[in-house]
């Protein structure tokens, strides 16, 4: 198994394995909105997504960049995340919601999975998909899963990794596109899951 | 590859605190779902609480405990005390499996405590049976009871532990039954799954343990031994199933493919929404298990999130024990497209596999197989 990509949010900075694409000094939501606007990128839903969802959905574009998507049929992509939060900031824009109009639009945010579906809907992607909660960044845990998706389906590539939305200054997207052939650009290992 | 045994269970629900009480309420065609005060706009399964208490209180569950924790705790300590298993143990994993664990507490003034957090939920609950591994957490929607079995599966086959035992656990709280009414899903009656008059689902609460093992000296159920699962993605929409069953197909063919198996019994989520059950129909037809007798639970239990997966897996082991198969309450006449065998009443029937599968939010789905 092998490394094709990674790409890292964090601190108004996105990065991929060539370096670094985009940086701001903004605000999670105007930053992921100027990133958004000035990449080209034309899909209407993002507007609709929650702040977590947009930080899962701009890693996977940048992430799938360079990516050959028409090599592998839907099912053989899988996407294994793990993340801390929850959905607690849209699980309190939910509940205030409550005390005048429910909102269902804001409820259906508040399932970590969500983040999974859209990049799922967007990329039609329909392989195995797992999201695991752990208190930080649990790179010994996506590496077991990720193997274990691997050796029990058809699984040909997978997004893995952590995408985790606290608050508009603390944030964190941590994906890695990972194939089953052994060509890459750096061996899917425990290590590379923590230093890159 | 290891065989994955099961050494113990538990169902905590409306009809009971344990697997047989559970499945003795089904049997005799016991709904848990029931109108809770004079201005109820629909019926909700709760867990009975001053059982409850007296049970937290039997086992001195301390008070810094949540609700959640002490449910979660009470199922998993039945489920043990079946067998030998020590959760101190290093080759002995705990998999929490929940959609919203103490998201109860936002509603209350006041920051919550740091168990809103489902790993802080995860950490107490290790912590108290001394667990060697801190607490794994699967949190994925509606199938989440169901994934978290794929993944124990997985790993015992692979032999990363020898014991692991899956809760699968949700409550009712005010933002869960705020968020399907704002959706408009839920049913002014007791749900009625796969009925041509099935308007929405109806909400239960409880927890659901199983303590799977390589080690088949203790197995329960006549050696009945979870084979394999899978999950997979609708790639459809985020909040409604997908029109033609392919993502749910998907999951169920992967896990039938893996076992080897054709499964003599399905226990589906059969929600009672119009487009949960008619989308499970498609998914059944096109995977040519059209012929094969399955029900819904959801009418005895509600659907209990997280934990659904969970119960109706472990009421499915009992029945097959049993040579029985559980009727799907409030069905009268087939209301989804395909001719699926939705079993209308509780009878006599042999089966030596079963098929258990479930759908959720985000276009998610997942399936298990077990078998003798």
């Amino acid at each position: 198994m092998q490394i094709i990509n990674h790409c890292n949010i964090s601190e108004g900075k996105i990065s991929d394995a060539q370096g670094v694409v985009f940086t701001s000094e903004l605000d999670l939501k105007p930053f992921l909105k100027e990133f958004y606007r000035t990449s080209g990128i034309l899909y209407p839903k993002f507007y609709k997504m929650d702040e977590q969802c947009k930080l899962a959905f701009v890693a996977t574009e940048v992430l799938l960049q360079n990516f050959e998507r028409e090599q592998y049929k839907d099912e053989e992509i899988a996407i294994v995340l793990g993340n801390s939060e929850s959905t607690l900031a849209t699980d309190r824009s939910f509940w205030e919601s409550t005390s005048t109009i429910a909102s269902p639009a804001l409820f259906v945010y508040t399932l970590p999975n969500i983040m999974i579906g859209e990049m799922a809907i967007r990329n039609k992607i329909k392989g195995e998909n797992f999201l695991f909660i752990s208190e930080k960044y649990d790179a010994q845990l996506i590496f077991q899963q990720t193997e274990l998706v691997f050796l029990n389906s058809s699984t040909q590539v997978a997004i893995v990794g952590w995408v985790n939305y606290e608050n508009e200054k603390s944030y964190c997207a941590k994906l890695f596109l990972v194939t089953k052939s052994s060509e890459g650009n750096g061996t899917f290992s425990l290590d590379n899951l923590i230093n890159l | 590859m290891q065989r994955v045994n099961i050494i113990g269970s538990n169902v905590i629900s409306s009809l009971g605190f344990t697997s047989e009480e559970n499945f003795q309420g089904v049997l005799n065609g016991k709904s848990g779902l029931r109108f809770h005060s004079e201005n109820a706009m629909q019926p909700l399964s709760l867990i009975d609480q001053f059982k409850f208490n007296e049970n937290c209180s039997a086992h001195g569950l301390a008070d810094d405990l949540s609700r959640f924790e002490k449910l979660c705790i009470l199922s998993i300590k039945d489920a043990i005390s079946q067998s030998s298993i020590r959760i101190e143990s290093a080759d002995c994993l705990v998999i929490l499996a929940s959609t919203k664990g103490n998201v109860g507490m936002l509603e209350t003034n006041g920051e919550p405590s740091k168990s809103i957090y489902l790993w802080e939920s995860a950490r107490k609950i290790g912590a108290y049976f001394n667990a060697a591994h801190r607490p794994m957490v699967v949190s994925h929607a509606c199938v989440s009871g169901v994934s978290a079995q794929v993944m124990a599966v997985r790993m015992l086959n692979a032999g990363h532990y020898k014991n692991i035992v899956v809760c699968g656990a949700d409550l009712i709280s005010d933002f869960v039954l705020s968020g399907f009414q704002s959706f408009k899903a839920l049913s002014p009656q007791a749900c009625k799954p796969f009925d041509l008059n099935r308007n929405g689902l109806s909400l239960g609460e409880g927890a659901g343990s199983i303590v799977f093992s390589t080690d088949p000296s203790e197995a329960l159920f006549g050696g009945v031994c979870c084979l394999a699962g899978a999950s997979s993605n609708d790639a459809n929409h985020i909040s409604g199933p997908s029109r033609t069953g392919d993502g749910l197909a998907n999951a169920i063919f992967s896990a039938l493919e893996q076992s080897k198996v054709h499964p003599q019994f399905i226990s589906a989520h059969g929600t009672a929404t119009p487009y949960n059950d008619e989308m499970e129909s498609k998914a059944i037809s096109l995977v040519h298990l059209q012929g094969v007798p399955v029900n819904s639970l959801k009418s005895f239990f509600g659907h209990t999130l997280g934990a659904a997966g969970m119960i109706e897996t472990i009421c499915t082991l009992f029945s097959m024990e049993a040579s029985m198969a559980i009727g799907t309450l409030g069905f009268e006449k087939l209301g989804v497209s395909e001719p699926i065998q939705v079993t209308n009443q509780t009878k006599d029937l042999q089966f030596d596999s079963f098929l258990k599968i479930a759908s959720g939010f985000g276009g998610c789905n997942a399936a298990v197989v077990y078998s003798k």
